[in-house]
């Protein structure tokens, strides 16, 4: 059962999940190239000042990537199951409802996981070769909040598409923008490090959401 | 799991509420404030502020209230008078030039972000005596690791381990224990001369570390022993007066001279709370520490860092009506001029605005179950 | 027998035929949208094995029943309960029984033909893959075409044949005729009578055809705005009307209170 779950996710998002991969292809290729060649022709120590007298991270093309994911991501899952409501057959397989809901937005996480795991490879590959590993640790230290913003994105994403009532949305809505104001609000690396733990366990409980909106779903409110 | 998805709802919004609404009236009430540039004079040997006199004229005014015109700062407008002809042979019964007011006019600054900050354990390290005269961008920088320090060749990116063992021996044997806790450096070529590092090792003990010719310098600041130095910054003036300064844990500033003579100064400042601002000429060194609550100055005397004077100037805010004192139990904000961290800090509480938030929620809850009964 | 009385009154009916549990009984249902009252105090049961067709205009809460059945909507009071448990907490096992066509003929419109044959079988051990399939070759679509890309008729199939498939128990049924023509409401009525009294099904359905339910439905429940007017057995309620088809007698019920 779990495994058909994935299978009509996959279904659904397939389309945009190659289109996804696509557009971080030519993102990827775009930034790191930029590293390549400043290396290249300015010298290796110019991405090393860079780091450490500008405060850049050297991929700053991909900062809003990750979110764009998660914000599209839950879109293009939950779209589909609000339209004339067809959650309702989603909730009737039979099969326990919470699992089947976290099936669904797990599918969502493992899927933004794999695409942060092979952002990170292909950063560190490049990365690796020009800067020590402290320096590549502060470019992973200020990515992960990119990320963790693609998680808010995509969690908040899911309560809000599955929520039936527009107040509600908005107040969700509100939540999320705040979120997001705040994983966004500095530039400087490494500068969330001291409440990433506090964030990301923040950002996880936002599943509680999730369930909170199947349930309203679930009493048939409206506005 | 529905009672816990209230919850988490409830208490975000209450976070959202007493973030954003106090910020939006804070940006709303802005109003700008600002203090007066002020030296100490060599000439009257006193403090002057710039500022304005009742008819509008911007001007020089000592704590007495007295206007001066510019010639009470001859050094710190040198190049004004010299222009013109205004500028004094003598002051003080010493012989003053232009050229010899350019050299020893310093000026250096502190904020408290740049202690309260992520410290990167990677250094750029320049060459302090370059073949060329000028000084040239780093080609090296060090790690600092747990049990040492490691040196790169950046424009190759590899590890040079001859380097590596030189300069962590010269610093061994000058009795630095590993690792870093705390360093100062400005691998710039936009200055006169380079100085290298100034570091702290975890004994709370002040060296110096720069790469001349290629080979390592490293020399430890013995009069620091025994002050558990907790903050350093290297200055590299143009006077070269000051190699740079440091604290202790009691707010205690010490100024550190290139020979390594260390000077305790009367002045109280806490690095990580406070902002600096030293102007220094021929004659006097003014200090000023800015806080919360005000400014303090401190008027040093150049030769021998003894002080002089000193005068405080408290912020002088009217109490303007704060709408979210009377509507929030407290207020959120997440980032500070004083720090590049992004964390949550609480502040200004207020039991009028947790009276009124009970209040209201109480309220709200009676509403629902009215409501709901009705149903 | 069903009792009737005048709009306005509640009443409390007896299920027809055996004593055995009912599949379906509604207590003392109620419920409000906001303000407006869909209906007070509704009472009624489904026997297992019968064709119960719930009647009414638009607005007088068939899908609002249906959803309540279901667990998409908790009344304002009052309770459902569906092989003995509670609407609102339906165990997937008791889930498992039931075969939910949602209005419109709502389905997993991305998936295609076998893609969401292969979707539900999974879910249920009893699957007829070959009521699905008989249906499916009669539909004339390339193996690829989703769903999406099917006429309203066509989707329609497609739902029934997935219905037919679960071998479910109980067969919910929400306006099943809602944009089909006549055609494919026929074949609809016609392959989902044969199939019930063949397997003695269970099924429980809402139309606002009335026409297409005369020859499907055992019995029929009528609704009004409020309340119940009718519940009794199709072939009474017409011997007490005789010359008038069902449509007929629903225009005369409904019509006149």
């Amino acid at each position: 059962m779990v495994k058909m779950i994935l299978y009509k996710e996959w279904l659904k998002t397939k389309g945009f999940l190659f289109g996804a991969l696509g557009a971080l292809a030519l993102l990827l290729f775009y930034c790191l190239l930029s590293v390549i060649k400043t290396a290249q022709i300015n010298g290796i120590e110019t991405l090393w000042e860079l780091v450490l007298e500008h405060n850049q991270v050297l991929v700053e093309t991909l900062k809003y990537f990750p979110l764009a994911l998660g914000a599209l991501l839950a879109v293009t899952q939950y779209l589909p199951e609000i339209s004339r409501k067809r959650l309702k057959l989603t909730l009737h397989l039979p099969c326990s409802q919470n699992k089947t809901v976290f099936v669904m937005y797990g599918y969502g996480l493992i899927v933004l996981t794999a695409f942060f795991a092979l952002i990170s490879i292909v950063i560190y590959a490049v990365l690796n070769h020009y800067l020590a590993a402290e320096l590549v640790n502060r470019v992973f230290a200020t990515v992960a909040v990119w990320y963790l913003a693609g998680y808010a994105a995509y969690l908040s994403g899911c309560a809000i598409c599955i929520e039936p009532t527009w107040r509600m949305r908005a107040v969700l809505m509100l939540m999320t923008a705040a979120l997001l104001l705040l994983l966004f609000i500095s530039g400087t690396p490494e500068a969330y490090n001291r409440i990433l733990p506090g964030l990301f366990i923040y950002v996880l409980c936002g599943q509680l959401l999730i369930f909170h909106s199947i349930k309203r779903f679930k009493e048939g409110l409206q506005d | 799991m529905k009672t816990a998805a209230k919850i988490f709802l409830y208490i975000s919004l209450a976070l959202v509420a007493v973030w954003i609404l106090p910020w939006a009236w804070r940006i709303a009430t802005l109003k700008s404030y600002s203090t007066p540039f002020t030296l100490y004079s060599c000439v009257i040997h006193d403090f002057t502020s710039l500022d304005r006199t009742d008819n509008n004229e911007l001007t020089f005014i000592d704590r007495n209230g007295n206007v001066h015109s510019d010639e009470v700062q001859p050094l710190f407008y040198g190049r004004v008078l010299n222009n013109k002809g205004m500028l004094p042979d003598t002051l003080n019964g010493r012989p003053v030039t232009l050229a010899l007011i350019d050299s020893m006019n310093v000026t250096f600054s502190a904020r408290p972000s740049d202690f309260n900050k992520k410290d990167i354990p990677v250094c750029l390290f320049m060459e302090s005596v370059p073949v060329r005269m000028e000084l040239q961008d780093p080609e090296d920088a060090f790690v600092i690791r747990k049990d040492g320090i490691v040196l790169y060749d950046i424009t190759q990116n590899t590890l040079e381990e001859e380097k590596t063992k030189a300069f962590s021996n010269a610093l061994a044997s000058e009795g630095f224990v590993f690792p870093v806790v705390k360093y100062s450096g400005n691998p710039s070529h936009h200055k006169s001369y380079d100085e290298g590092y100034l570091l702290i090792d975890s004994a709370g003990n002040l060296f110096q570390m720069k790469q001349v010719d290629g080979e390592p310098f490293a020399r430890r600041f013995t009069q620091a022993d025994g002050i558990n130095v907790k903050y350093v910054c290297i200055t590299e003036l143009s006077s070269k007066a000051i190699l740079g300064w440091f604290t202790d844990d009691s707010d205690n500033m010490y100024f550190l001279h290139p020979n390594g003579q260390v000077v305790r100064t009367e002045v109280k400042y806490n690095p990580s709370k406070e902002s600096l601002l030293g102007v220094g000429d021929l004659f006097y060194y003014t200090i000023k520490t800015s806080d919360d609550d005000g400014e303090h100055f401190y008027a040093l005397d150049a030769d021998d860092f003894s002080l002089v004077d000193t005068m405080d100037r408290p912020y002088e805010f009217e109490d303007e009506f704060n709408l979210c004192e009377y509507i929030f139990p407290c207020r959120l904000y997440f980032t500070s001029s004083k720090e590049e961290w992004v964390r949550p800090h609480f502040t200004d509480f207020s039991w009028i605005g947790l009276i009124v938030d009970l209040i209201a929620a109480g309220f709200v809850i009676f509403l629902r179950r009215r409501h709901k009964s009705h149903r | 027998m069903g009792i009737y009385t005048p709009l306005g009154c509640s009443y409390l009916c007896k299920t027809l035929g055996t004593a055995m549990e009912p599949v379906i009984s509604c207590e003392h249902l109620t419920h409000y949208y906001g303000r407006r009252k869909i209906y007070e105090d509704l009472n009624f049961e489904i026997a297992p094995g019968h064709i119960v067709g719930l009647l009414g205009k638009n607005g007088t809460g068939k899908t609002t029943t249906i959803n309540i059945l279901m667990g998409y909507l908790t009344p304002t009071s009052g309770s459902c309960r569906i092989f003995g448990e509670e609407s609102h907490c339906i165990s997937p096992i008791t889930r498992e029984r039931i075969a939910l066509l949602l209005e419109g003929h709502v389905q997993y419109s991305y998936m295609t033909i076998s893609q969401i044959e292969k979707f539900y079988s999974s879910f249920y051990p009893k699957w007829n893959r070959e009521a699905y399939y008989s249906l499916m070759d009669k539909l004339k679509v390339a193996p690829g075409q989703k769903i999406s890309r099917m006429s309203n008729g066509q989707r329609s199939q497609v739902s029934l044949g997935l219905i037919l498939a679960q071998n479910a128990d109980l067969l919910v049924l929400d306006d099943f005729s809602l944009g089909l023509d006549p055609g494919y409401r026929r074949l609809f009525c016609e392959y989902l009578r044969d199939y019930v009294k063949a397997r003695g099904k269970t099924v429980f359905l809402t139309s606002h055809i009335i026409q297409d339910l005369e020859k499907l439905v055992d019995e029929v429940i009528i609704m009004d705005y409020g309340s119940i007017l009718v519940q009794e057995s199709a072939a009474s309620l017409m011997g007490r009307f005789p010359g008038l088809t069902l449509e007929d007698i629903f225009i005369e019920l409904t019509g006149k209170y």
